[in-house]
């Protein structure tokens, strides 16, 4: 393959149309408040209990999703009249042969925001069956997460147009991804096995979302402010989630169990020193390159030096006590999560060929 | 008007499942638990295998003085579900458990002890468990679940192959 040559002047001309840029906004607000609404029933069944479809966290949870899918759907069509009316865009993909035309971020994002809410129908299905819930890991369950993850994915992806990204957007849809997918899938792999998600997955998955910030911004320092807003995400779910929770239940006229965790269970999944594995990354990162290091063993070591720091937790360091070794291990993970967000990065910013050549890089 | 009246129904049936969380007792058992009468209801009757329900514990004179544990016990095996009484979250004057489930079909037994004025008590009830509702299998529909993650890693894959040459340049340039 001929060497690569890259032009890396900033192309003014690939600014976001006006509707992808309200899209994009609208779609990331509706993440949120799908993850709010997420985290807040699940504080909600631990505390307090009674269910049913209506309560307000539900609502929250599918006014997110529905806005969404809204959103994403809106862009998609409005991406296919300009492509058929006047101009396709660079970045916007052909769907179903080019009967459509959209950015790949809400096309993915769209199809997950679909997913959740058809999940959500067969969810209402499995109670009528099986009654309220009593597991997290049942089908409709693990639709709704995966079909979350994949929203996520995709509003991650829409703030990424090539090289050009809305850097402040993407690395709160990106800490929003991570504070979303840790403590989900966590919950539920928890069900059949406690140690291994409590050990695997926070090494792997948090090293993956740093380092796949500080490859598609080229920004080392980007990467220790997402796991700020990761913090910041986390410390206001701690103390938001059991007020509202203790709030809407004596609104309703119900009381807190007699037992209740004192725990909001979502943020104490989420590792409470992030910033600190952050800060050591990103300091690895910016080091390195200020010395000209290679550039992949530079990722492995800010991945595996980052990666035991997670474990200084609340939750996680019981697991520590117990298997002191399993830190060698997760150092592994952590570089292997780290190699794994860094080419991620690049995937996301080189995948669509017709940016490439409108970006000026040649392959 | 037919289909009119037809997508009514469906409606119904539809916001029917969405069922109000205030079940009502269908079915009581009395215990005698030491010195201590003890009323035992269930939303759901009879009990099936994961499907949830409430249990209601009243005993008679009422919870206030009386503190107590349950043991439900699957009868020849290993499978026990120990907890505290607690107060029922719908009613705060008696004790229960919202929103359980019993995991698996047969006999149980249901071990009380409370703890009051009169000392303490134990009692026993037996309580036939049977199979799970009729409905699709958790082994045939936990595959649909991941169908969207699966998604996620088909188009991640694909992206990744199709940028194979470049990646090798640009992941090793700062």
């Amino acid at each position: 393959m001929a060497a690569s040559t890259f032009n890396r002047t900033p192309i003014s001309s690939l600014e976001f149309p006006r509707f992808q840029s309200i899209g994009a906004g609208l779609f990331l607000l509706g993440v949120f408040a799908t993850f709010f609404g997420l985290g807040w029933d699940v504080q909600w069944h631990s505390d307090v209990g009674p269910d049913t479809f209506w309560t307000l966290p539900h609502s929250i949870l599918y006014f997110g999703a529905a806005l969404s899918g809204f959103a994403c759907l809106t862009v998609v069509l409005l991406g296919t009249f300009a492509a058929k009316e006047t101009r396709k865009l660079p970045g916007m993909i052909p769907i179903l042969g080019g009967m459509f035309y959209a950015p790949i971020g809400f096309v993915v994002g769209g199809f997950g925001a679909a997913g959740f809410l058809s999940f959500g129908l067969f969810d209402q299905y499995w109670h009528a069956l099986f009654g309220f819930d009593v597991s997290i890991s049942s089908p409709p369950h693990m639709g709704l997460i995966f079909s979350y993850i994949m929203a996520v994915s995709g509003c991650v992806l829409v703030f990424v147009q090539g090289r050009e990204t809305k850097t402040a957007a993407f690395v709160i849809a990106t800490a929003l991804a991570l504070g979303f997918t840790l403590p989900f899938v966590q919950m539920n792999f928890s069900e059949f096995n406690l140690e291994i998600p409590m050990f695997l997955f926070p090494a792997l998955f948090l090293p993956l979302g740093m380092l796949f910030v500080a490859s598609v911004t080229r920004k080392p320092w980007m990467l220790f402010v997402m796991t700020l807003v990761f913090a910041a995400f986390r410390y206001l779910c701690w103390f938001i989630f059991p007020l509202i929770t203790s709030g809407y239940a004596s609104a309703l006229g119900l009381s807190l169990r007699d037992q209740p965790s004192g725990i909001p269970t979502i943020p104490y999944l989420m590792p409470m020193l992030l910033p600190l594995a952050g800060l050591i990354s990103s300091g690895i990162l910016v080091f390195a390159k200020s010395r000209g290091w290679r550039v992949i063993p530079s990722v492995l070591l800010a991945g595996g030096l980052a990666a035991p720091f997670f474990y200084i937790d609340l939750l996680l360091w019981q697991f520590v006590q117990s298997f002191p070794t399993g830190l060698i291990g997760v150092a592994f993970l952590g570089a292997l999560g780290a190699w794994l967000g860094w080419q991620l990065g690049v995937v996301a910013r080189h995948a669509n060929t017709e940016l490439e050549q409108v970006q000026g890089v040649q392959s | 008007m037919n289909v009119l009246a037809r997508g009514l129904i469906f409606a119904a049936l539809f916001l029917a499942s969405f069922a109000s969380a205030q079940e009502t007792i269908k079915h009581r058992e009395t215990v005698q638990v030491g010195a201590y009468q003890l009323e035992v209801g269930f939303s759901q009757y009879p009990v099936r295998a994961e499907r949830s329900l409430d249990i209601t514990f009243t005993p008679v004179g009422g919870i206030v003085g009386k503190s107590g544990t349950t043991k439900f016990k699957l009868v020849n095996s290993d499978i026990s579900i120990n907890q505290d009484l607690v107060r029922f979250t719908k009613n705060r004057s008696i004790w229960g458990y919202d929103l359980i489930s019993i995991p698996q079909k047969g006999t149980w037994n249901l071990e009380f002890t409370i703890n009051g004025k009169q000392g303490k008590g134990v009692g026993n009830l037996k309580l036939e468990v049977l199979e799970r509702p009729v409905g699709p299998s958790v082994a045939l529909t936990q595959p649909l679940g991941l169908i969207p993650i699966l998604a996620v890693l088909i188009l991640a894959t694909r992206a990744w192959l199709r940028v194979r040459p470049l990646r090798h340049v640009e992941a090793n340039r700062w």
